[in-house]
């Protein structure tokens, strides 16, 4: 089983801290262990002294300085992990004027949506793309812009007798710093880069045709197999997918039993059959 | 599957053991595909290309998978994989390397040309059968292969 997951809270309204501590450790039980700073000045000793999965900070605090300005101060000091930012501010365009300074950032959440379901989806999110784990057969990196797909497809792997470490990234940007280990993925540094790539062809907001033609087109990690999933294909589809270069193309199966026995034949093929290049 | 048995499976190997081995294994897990064999290279290119002694191919599909033996004389496998994915009118036909070569270096270069997978060829009968079970399990039941017939 993975190690608990540890978290670092800055939050300085004792009622919105209370809030997310019972959210969560409902959620998690005793899967989650969460370090709470009033504080910035508390959570910089904490920052230090204990190494967090993950940081949940709010952005308005009581005195200076504000949650964006301490995670500037504590970048200098220790490599941060990824962020989820708490804020009363409904200002879409402050909001992603903040994002674009932190890519450690991974989810701004608006306080008044922390009951909603928001918070523990972003968590599990986050969850997914924590580093190997020593036990596991192998990392599949899921390419797909649905968080809904992204869960699914971890619940399908739950259900192997293998434990399989699923990484998950939403857009072209995010694949190429995730395989770069760049920007909010300089945390995987030193942890090898995935067997597998899964490429969902259907994406709303991105074309896959063009990861694929990127990823294929890079010298250094051309040699990752790609794997294109999709909901439906035309033979057009699958034609121009492997003439691009994808390794193997699959129709996802509508059913979830179906889905689990695509990700067991998938993953015994690809990581007991096959020999898979070294990518450190 | 009703199309499946259509879809011919291509093995490249210039080892007459060899392709006796893999043929026996294909009839032990009770696979209906058409199965064709090639010896070298050079007779790989020709078939793909519908030359030489090949020529009365010319109307029938295009194999649906090709395995492909690395070391083969004339022209050996990495070449005749180099060519052919770099060919816009074959480059889609996935090909599946078997070869007895566990060489980090050819894993690698082979990825890097375009191979579709990489498997090490088993040393006894018994693994055969497991290897190419999971291997026709993942490609015909899994996976769809493009279809020439569309284009």
């Amino acid at each position: 089983m993975n190690t608990p997951l540890r978290l670092l809270l800055l939050e300085d309204s004792p009622d919105d801290a209370l809030l997310v501590q019972n959210l969560l450790q409902k959620e998690y039980n005793d899967q989650i262990i969460i370090d709470h700073a009033s504080t910035a000045q508390e959570a910089t000793q904490l920052a230090l002294s204990e190494q967090h999965h993950l940081f949940l900070i709010d952005y308005m605090l009581g005195e200076p300085p504000n949650g964006a300005e301490w995670l500037i101060q504590i970048r200098q000091a220790i490599a941060i992990p990824p962020v989820i930012m708490l804020t009363g501010l409904p200002d879409a365009q402050q909001v992603e004027n903040i994002a674009k300074k932190f890519s450690s950032i991974s989810y701004f959440i608006t306080k008044d949506k922390i009951q909603s379901g928001a918070l523990t989806q972003a968590i599990h999110f986050t969850l997914i793309n924590r580093p190997t784990s020593h036990s596991s057969k192998g990392t599949i990196l899921l390419v797909d812009d649905d968080h809904d797909n992204v869960i699914l497809i971890e619940d399908a792997l739950q259900d192997l007798d293998q434990h399989y470490q699923l990484d998950a990234v939403e857009n072209g940007d995010e694949l190429i710093d995730y395989l770069n280990r760049h920007g909010q993925y300089e945390h995987l540094q030193n942890t090898p880069l995935p067997g597998l790539i899964m490429l969902d062809l259907n994406m709303p907001r991105m074309n896959g045709r063009e990861l694929l033609k990127t990823v294929r087109n890079n010298e250094h990690l051309r040699r990752i197999p790609i794997v294109i999933f999709s909901t439906a294909a035309s033979e057009q589809d699958i034609y121009d997918c492997y003439h691009l270069g994808a390794n193997s193309f699959i129709v996802k199966p509508t059913s979830f039993n179906g889905l689990v026995t695509t990700m067991r034949n998938l993953t015994n093929y690809w990581f007991d059959l096959v020999a898979l290049p070294q990518t450190s | 599957m009703s199309s499946q048995e259509q879809i011919t499976i291509l093995m490249a190997d210039d080892d007459p053991d060899d392709r006796l081995l893999l043929e026996d294994a294909l009839e032990e897990v009770r696979l209906n595909n058409q199965f064709a064999f090639v010896e070298d290279g050079v007779e790989l290119l020709e078939y793909l290309h519908r030359q030489g002694e090949y020529t009365h191919l010319a109307n029938t599909p295009m194999p649906g998978l090709i395995l492909l033996d690395l070391n083969m004389p004339k022209k050996d496998g990495r070449q005749a994989l180099k060519e052919i994915k770099s060919d816009p009118t074959l480059r889609r036909i996935p090909i599946v390397i078997l070869t007895t070569s566990k060489a980090e270096e050819d894993i690698l270069r082979s990825y890097d040309l375009g191979a579709n997978s990489f498997i090490v060829k088993p040393v006894t009968f018994d693994k055969l059968v497991d290897i190419v079970r999971q291997l026709t399990d993942y490609w015909f039941q899994i996976v769809r292969l493009p279809n020439d017939e569309k284009q």
